[in-house]
């Protein structure tokens, strides 16, 4: 079943088309990546995606639920990681997970989503220190652990590991490695293509608003006769 | 160093601070007009009556000199009269000359005239031609003495330079006052109301600067885009950002309140005089200006949420508060030097459609139990509150709330990557 399918959908913001018929589709349980450098569309389509900016033209399917008519309820199974995300800076690190949670359940459910986040972050006693006081990479396992603990079908992350350092940007995969290995959709995005062909069975690559190309990076390699998805960039941009 | 100065000013003095503060400027330009005209009329004769119950030397004398600086309407000994005439032609002040007023001098004792005074307004301006019919008495109780001083009297000097004294009576919106000047009862008006508007003013800029500033933060740091994508209805996110304002604000509020009440209290405790005058609020009215007060707070932080949808982070948030800001000062400055009813219609248009307005009349206007005003102004506030509730909630349906006004820098990006 697909956990996603995007079909023909374009974008104008003040007058400037961002978005020119992207189509693309989300295996169940897959971890696509969305690949471009910046500028090219790709939080724009994942915000679109996320409910968060309105559909113009095209189709969004997400499970069984259509966008815009279903927008409530897509909002119930999806989870949206923005890029350079922030948490409430007077919050603590668990009262932070505690608020996320009460949108999505009460009483003993809801704590045990909040544990379940409070596993994915692993931030240790430093959970229950003020959210201000964290460093990038702890905010961004809070909010990776924010985003995957309600347990969404479809997660949706904008350049997940933007900015980290070569550890926490490896735990922030692995994080998303082991969601995906449950049952997970992930749809992510990120301009460094080597960090995507490790992370994903299948890509796109968009450029100027446009997928320019999509399948596995071992097929996209082979087509293109290249060493690696940064290489079958450049010879796409270049025609 | 230089260019470190550079780099500060040009921060600083960003297009919209420059316009903020000259709006402010072209507020005290307005306000300077307004007085100077109000002084203008002041200068010109006011209009009064006068009865003459004595019809002796002196009063004669007294009522040549008011008959020479003012625009007298009615000059005779019928008081009803005088008084019909003088509210005909919206006149101020009925001068009395009561029967035994030249023998009371003539005796060696100080005689009275009574004054009453039809009070319009109690703004600062309503009371400038107060003072010129005070003058002009002034000038009508020296012109007695000169006679006085003429005729060689062997009377006592401070008689013949002070023959008489005026006995003031105000009618201010129905209510006869005795014993007070205009000026006296607008001072004690202003002194006991003053320090509402100063609180509300203060109340709706850390308001409407707290739900700008919270937009602006919640855009900065993406918690806003994670929040509008979590199963909670759009309407509630801004609801909650309202309740919790107002919250804050009334807080805020009552503390500020608290610190003005016994500042003013400490200015003499005025509180009792015009009590004694029987401008005296209930329960119910200060009722009414919580109502007030509450829907014009309501309606600036629900006007705060939908200037903080344009903001794209911390600081341009800030900048967006300075509209506010300006309406809440234009406010302040008007309720708090003139009265609404005097002023000229185009001018009450401006200043009713500015919520912040209703509660800093309210006190006032309850003072004098004109209800009217107060409570149009709470039902105008609570549909201006609905009506941007609702314009609100349509904004954060829109591409606008994520995208505020970076759409700019988005399409610049654009712009520039598609020219590489």
């Amino acid at each position: 079943m697909s956990a996603l399918v995007i079909d023909g959908i374009s974008k104008h913001l003040s007058g400037v088309k961002i978005l020119d018929n992207v189509s693309f589709e989300v295996q169940e349980g897959e971890i696509f990546g969305l690949i471009g450098p910046n500028g090219a569309g790709k939080t724009t389509t994942l915000r679109t995606i996320a409910t968060l900016l309105q559909l113009e033209s095209g189709q969004i399917r997400i499970f069984d639920q259509k966008l815009p008519e279903d927008a409530g309820e897509v909002r119930k199974i999806i989870s949206y990681l923005p890029e350079d995300a922030g948490a409430y800076k007077n919050m603590k690190g668990r009262e932070y997970l505690e608020f996320v949670a009460s949108f999505f359940s009460r009483g003993k459910e809801a704590g045990e989503m909040v544990q379940r986040g409070i596993e994915i972050a692993a931030l240790g006693d430093r959970i229950s220190d003020r959210v201000d006081t964290y460093s990038k990479g702890m905010m961004r396992r809070l909010l990776v652990g924010r985003a995957l603990m309600s347990k969404p079908q479809l997660a949706i992350l904008d350049e997940p590991s933007s900015g980290l350092d070569v550890i926490n940007a490896r735990q922030v995969r692995h994080i998303i490695r082991q969601a995906s290995d449950n049952g997970l959709s992930v749809l992510f995005s990120s301009h460094n293509m080597l960090e995507v062909e490790l992370m994903c069975q299948r890509i796109a690559l968009i450029h100027k608003g446009r997928i320019v190309a999509a399948g596995s990076p071992g097929e996209l390699k082979k087509s293109y006769g290249a060493e690696n998805i940064e290489e079958v960039f450049t010879q796409l941009v270049r025609i | 160093m230089i260019n470190l100065i550079k780099k500060e000013i040009r921060e600083l003095l960003t297009k919209s601070a420059l316009l903020f503060f000259a709006f402010m400027a072209l507020i005290f330009v307005f306000m300077g007009q307004m007085l100077s005209e109000a002084q203008e009329e002041a200068a010109v004769s006011p209009v009064v009556a006068v009865v003459d119950q004595d019809k002796s030397h002196h009063s004669a004398t007294l009522v040549e000199a008011i008959e020479t600086g003012a625009d007298v309407v009615y000059s005779g000994d019928d008081v009803s009269r005088a008084q019909s005439e003088l509210e005909s032609e919206n006149g101020i002040a009925l001068v009395l000359v009561p029967g035994g007023f030249g023998a009371t001098i003539d005796s060696g004792k100080k005689a009275e005239i009574e004054v009453r005074w039809i009070m319009k307004g109690a703004g600062v301006i309503d009371t400038l031609p107060v003072s010129a019919v005070e003058a002009i008495i002034d000038s009508g109780f020296k012109s007695v003495s000169a006679t006085l001083v003429e005729g060689h009297s062997s009377l006592d000097p401070e008689i013949i330079l002070a023959p008489a004294s005026s006995s003031y009576t105000t009618i201010y919106e129905g209510k006869t006052i005795e014993g007070v000047s205009p000026q006296v009862l607008s001072g004690l008006l202003s002194q006991e109301t003053m320090f509402v508007p100063v609180v509300i003013m203060m109340l709706i800029v850390m308001g409407s600067s707290s739900v700008i500033s919270s937009m602006g933060l919640e855009k900065e740091n993406r918690t806003l885009e994670t929040l509008l994508t979590m199963p909670v209805n759009r309407s509630h996110i801004i609801i909650s950002k309202i309740i919790g304002s107002a919250t804050a604000g009334v807080v805020m509020g009552a503390i500020y309140m608290v610190g003005f009440y016994f500042y003013s209290t400490s200015l003499g405790g005025q509180t009792g005089s015009l009590a004694d005058l029987g401008f005296v609020l209930g329960p119910g009215d200060y009722f009414l200006i919580s109502l007030s007060l509450f829907t014009a707070l309501l309606a600036a932080l629900c006007a705060s949420i939908i200037m903080g949808t344009f903001a794209s982070n911390y600081r341009s948030a800030q900048t967006l508060t300075y509209p506010l800001i300006g309406l809440a000062v234009l406010a302040m400055l008007v309720t708090m030097l003139l009265d609404f009813r005097t002023l000229p219609a185009m001018v009450q248009v401006i200043i009713f459609a500015i919520p912040f307005s209703h509660p800093m009349i309210a006190m006032k206007e309850l003072m004098v139990d004109n209800y009217f005003l107060v409570l149009v102004g709470i039902l105008y506030s609570s549909l201006l509150t609905a009506i941007l509730v609702a314009v609100a909630t349509r904004i954060f349906t829109t591409d606008r709330v994520v995208v505020g006004i970076s759409i700019r820098r988005s399409k610049s990006r654009a712009d520039s990557y598609n020219s590489q």
